[in-house]
């Protein structure tokens, strides 16, 4: 497909129909994720709750667009030298957190500053719509110079990772998951969720869907692969939603 | 199949039935009569899945003990389904066929979960 506007991030459909069941923005749920990728998670070799997941997807998705290399390609890149300067220099050597987040700041700043921004808009910002915009943080901005990839592809690889029939499917047939992206989106939302309790208030149509969901999952017992239950799944979902937005299926069409 | 079971009754379900004044075993023979795959998957009665799927939780629940062959269930699941989409291809709209031969293959399946069984059982001596 080619974009008239290179900063339009193209919504996979089943991102938008997980975020439109759940009620959050797709603006939102993006918009968490950019928040989540820093670069100190880069470089910080423990584990830390959603900015692992965050990160991880950003490795996964230049794993699956440069298999078998490394996750920075240029290994002189200056970005990546000053930026294991300051591993060795700070996290290595003990220095804080705290300490450590000011170092990195200060130089992803200088970076930004620096750089022309060969990957990523002078702008910061790039578009679900016309009307949408997301900001894109410094420390995005510096990881898609550091990964060497457009901030639009990580976003798209992200999005299409969130599957709502995946994970209903998975859960169905007892398929392990090993969906760190999924994880992060549905972890996020439980939080989001749980800071608007008015949007859990289901009205008779959303309470209706969801017994009706529940049940075509008990219908779907017999249907052992993966795929095929996997399929009808997404069709239900997809199904619920053009009744909803009946204006996107010409979109989709 | 005729059987005697002993059940322990809810004071609830006694009371629902006592009510509605419904014998109690006709409530459960009603149930048990709808609990049936070959239904399941032939009906477009949502009310008659019911109690299938009220089966399908059941062994579905993290509490269910039993064990279920996975591979014979995905084998003649697959088998019911294909049987039954030729069944309506020949004879369109035709339930009584659809599930009569439906019936056939849950058979087969339940003879091969019990052969299947003995021979686990005889495999461990």
């Amino acid at each position: 497909m080619t974009k008239e506007n290179p900063n339009l991030v193209t919504v996979p459909l089943e991102f938008k129909v997980a975020c439109s069941l759940y009620k959050i923005s797709l603006q939102e749920a993006v918009q968490t994720f950019i928040n989540y990728c820093t670069i100190y998670q880069a470089l910080n070799p423990s584990y830390i709750r959603l900015y692992s997941e965050a990160l991880e997807t950003i490795f996964r998705y230049l794993d699956q667009k440069r298999p078998g290399t490394n996750a920075v390609v240029d290994q002189g890149h200056e970005i990546q030298g000053c930026l294991l300067a300051i591993l060795e220099d700070v996290v290595e050597n003990g220095a804080n957190e705290r300490v450590a987040k000011k170092e990195i700041a200060k130089h992803v700043n200088k970076l930004i500053k620096s750089t022309p921004g060969n990957y990523y808009p002078k702008s910061r910002k790039l578009y679900l719509d016309e009307e949408t915009p997301l900001e894109l943080t410094k420390d995005f901005c510096a990881m898609c110079e550091l990964y060497e990839c457009h901030p639009a592809e990580i976003l798209e690889y992200y999005m299409s990772m969130i599957s709502l029939a995946d994970l209903d499917a998975r859960r169905d047939l007892r398929i392990k998951e090993d969906n760190c992206s999924m994880y992060f989106f549905m972890t996020t939302l439980y939080n989001y969720l749980k800071q608007h309790q008015e949007l859990l208030k289901m009205n008779v149509e959303e309470d209706a869907f969801m017994q009706e969901l529940e049940e075509y999952r008990l219908h779907l017992y017999h249907i052992k692969n993966f795929a095929h239950h996997r399929a009808l799944l997404k069709k239900f979902y997809q199904d619920h939603y053009f009744s909803i937005h009946p204006n996107e299926l010409n979109y989709a069409n | 199949m005729q059987t005697n079971v002993t059940l322990n009754l809810s004071k609830e379900f006694v009371e629902m039935c006592h009510y509605s004044q419904q014998n109690p075993e006709d409530v459960l023979q009603s149930f048990a009569d709808e609990v049936s795959y070959p239904l399941l998957l032939t009906t477009k009665d949502r009310n008659k899945k019911l109690a299938t799927y009220f089966f399908i939780q059941l062994i579905q629940s993290p509490d269910f003990k039993g064990q279920i062959n996975e591979s014979l269930e995905e084998h003649y699941f697959s088998q019911m389904a294909t049987a039954i989409d030729e069944s309506y291809a020949q004879y369109p709209g035709d339930q009584e066929k659809a599930i009569a031969i439906a019936r056939q293959i849950m058979e087969q399946w339940a003879k091969a979960a019990i052969a299947e069984r003995g021979r686990y059982l005889t495999d461990e001596f």
